[in-house]
């Protein structure tokens, strides 16, 4: 089944932008106008809410995050359409469901390797160089995607009986940008509201990848337990409730 | 030889929730669970041997898909056992993972690889399978500008060149033209050669008596008969009461021109006209009725017996008969009036001119055209009662005594 899927999510990743007219540069162009647009308002309509210390220019301190983020949240919002778009192939083949979901998540998680490379770039011309503590994000990106995986599993499959799930992600997904969060320092939230981001699993993936990029710091070994255990968990619960609703989801659609 | 396919007391029922919040309490362990249950297929037992052709006959609604889906892995079962020996490749599937925008070839890789095929299989293939598809300069273009019959035939060439342990074939078999069909039957009778074995779902009797060894009948999602095909359609036929469902829809197509001329040096066929008892060109004629060929034909060289044939075969492909009649040299035209009492359908015909040897009663061929186009025989079987059952009615006599 590994096989299939990477088979099938590579040609369909090679098809994806067969009809658009400037194909692949979405991947780029779809998180730099993101980019843009924050750091133009934070950094120059808002500038003194937002103040970064050591020294970081805003931009960069927002790339890091933004740009990781734009591809998990993709993934997650393809992800829960997984089963219900691919209807027509799910009444066809005997094909198991989570391979769908997979596939689905594996695809957007590619663009991810061009995003990283965005990302080295842009630090580099802002004069952060390559280091070879940036291989501690390694874990943080896988189990990044492990949590989208599970994630995008549990939803899709709950998203067949109740399609209100697919309307609704999106937005969640935006309040969740703004929770973890993405746009600001964690550090100018005031303290009465700081335990609603220590108790965001999502706040330790991107603080780790910020810290270890932006400030060269080593990755909290708490950190790292919270990121294993937490995407695993996610994992485990997308991926039981997958198999077990397989029968009546193949039984309803 | 052994069984491809053997499914012991299969049982499927689908649960019927009252609402979906209760769906999804059912998910969580150890919840007690509300909900009705709709049985649709109990105790199915039956067997396919390697090789065999096995239909499966029953109105709509009496489980046929079920079942069907269930081998495929489509659904899952909910009692009893099966065991399926071997790949399955099913005609449900056809023309999954098609995507407009890619050219016939690439589709046929790309969906090879969404329904999990054998790719250096099909590469080994697609010679083969773009001459059977005849699809010329198109297999190349994007599949959008197809038509929905060349669409079909891209989608059934590739699937009749997979190489499965049992092929299920359901009514998507009676698309495309008289021609693909034959075509289609050919290599499907090729395949049962090479041991494939066939799972057929259909309302046409004809075809089931014709192409199965043994037949399964179910009614009301229970198996009421598996065996003897003739068994099994008596079964099905003595419920039904109705035969067939060739519900033939009159067009009046005419029959002008059906003939390019063709000369050769030694014979010519010069026009082929074909008229209905009223002298009017059609190719439709009505079940009993008959239809005059009037051949125009030129014999340059000496011939010791030449003969015109016309050649009738029915969507199956299967010869229905050849009428023959031996042409003078000195005349121009040959009338042959043919009394169609044959099953309602479509036939396509081939008109040849041969000549046969005395001495050793070999046939010559000397000019052949093939498929030059179909004659529909028509027949309202609906609503009126058919004078005869089967491919042919034959010319009989009764008396009493």
């Amino acid at each position: 089944m590994l096989k299939y899927i990477l088979k099938n999510t590579f040609s369909d990743y090679v098809n994806s932008y067969k009809s658009s007219f400037l194909s692949y540069s979405w991947v780029i162009i779809h998180p730099l106008l993101l980019l843009v647009i924050y750091s133009f308002v934070f950094s120059t309509i808002l500038q003194p809410r937002v103040d970064p210390n050591n020294g970081i220019s805003y931009t960069i301190y927002l790339s890091v995050a933004i740009l990781p983020w734009i591809v998990f949240s993709n993934a997650i919002l393809q992800g829960t359409l997984s089963i219900s778009s691919n209807i027509y192939l799910i009444k066809k083949l005997n094909i198991p469901l989570y391979v769908y979901a997979t596939k689905e998540v594996l695809e957007q998680f590619l663009n991810m390797f061009v995003v990283l490379l965005l990302l080295i770039g842009f630090l580099h011309l802002n004069g952060i160089s390559f280091s070879v503590k940036w291989l501690l994000v390694v874990v943080p990106f896988i189990c990044l995607f492990f949590f989208a995986l599970g994630i995008s599993m549990f939803l899709s499959s709950i998203n067949i009986f109740f399609r209100d799930i697919e309307k609704a992600i999106g937005i969640l997904l935006q309040m969740m940008m703004w929770v973890v969060p993405i746009v600001y320092p964690w550090d100018i939230v005031p303290k009465d509201f700081q335990w609603v981001i220590f108790y965001n699993p999502l706040f330790y993936f991107f603080n780790s990848i910020r810290e270890v990029l932006i400030f060269n710091h080593w990755i909290n070994m708490k950190y790292y337990f919270v990121l294993v255990v937490s995407s695993f968990l996610m994992f485990a619960i997308g991926l039981y409730t997958i198999t077990k609703l397989e029968s009546d989801i193949r039984d309803s659609i | 030889m052994g069984n491809v396919i053997a499914v012991k007391n299969l049982t499927k029922s689908f649960k019927l929730f009252h609402s979906n919040k209760d769906r999804l309490l059912n998910i969580i362990p150890f919840v007690n669970k509300k909900f009705d249950m709709h049985t649709s297929l109990v105790g199915i037992s039956f067997e396919v041997k390697k090789g065999e052709f096995v239909s499966i006959i029953g109105k709509n609604g009496s489980g046929k898909s079920t079942l069907l889906k269930i081998l495929c892995g489509v659904l899952q079962k909910t009692g009893g056992e099966y065991i399926v020996n071997g790949s399955i490749v099913s005609l449900l599937e056809l023309g999954t993972g098609f995507n407009p925008e890619l050219s016939g070839r690439e589709n046929i890789i790309s969906s090879s690889k969404t329904m999990n095929f054998d790719l250096k299989y099909i590469y080994s293939k697609m010679d083969e399978l773009e001459a059977f598809a005849d699809l010329e300069e198109y297999f190349d273009m994007p599949i959008k500008t197809y038509s929905s019959g060349m669409y079909v035939r891209l989608a059934m060439s590739l699937f009749l060149h997979l190489k499965p342990d049992v092929f299920i074939i359901d009514e998507a078999l009676s698309v495309g033209d008289i021609f693909f069909q034959q075509k289609c039957f050919a290599k499907i009778e090729q395949m049962r050669k090479n041991g494939v074995s066939f799972l057929f779902v259909s309302h046409d009797i004809n075809t089931v008596l014709n192409m199965s060894d043994r037949v399964l009948l179910l009614e009301h999602s229970r198996q009421i008969y598996f065996g003897d095909k003739h068994e099994a359609c008596r079964l099905y036929i003595r419920d039904k009461r109705a035969l067939g469902q060739n519900k033939i829809v009159e067009t009046g197509k005419s029959s002008k021109n059906l003939l390019s001329n063709l000369v050769q040096d030694s014979v010519g066929l010069l026009a082929l006209n074909i008229t209905d008892e009223n002298g009017i060109n059609t190719l439709d004629v009505d079940l009993g009725k008959s239809l005059t060929f009037k051949i125009q034909y030129e014999l340059i060289k000496k011939f010791e017996k030449p003969t015109v044939s016309l050649v009738f075969r029915n969507r199956h492909n299967i010869l229905i008969t050849v009428v023959s009649y031996q042409i003078e040299h000195d005349k121009r035209y040959v009338n042959i009036k043919i009394p169609f009492n044959i099953e309602g359908g479509e036939y396509s015909f081939d008109l040849n001119i041969i000549e046969i040897d005395t001495l050793t009663t070999k046939i010559i061929p000397i000019l052949e055209f093939k498929n030059i186009g179909y004659v529909r025989v028509l027949f309202d079987y609906l609503n009126q009662i058919p004078p005869f059952i089967g491919l042919v009615g034959l010319d009989t006599k009764v008396e009493f005594e």
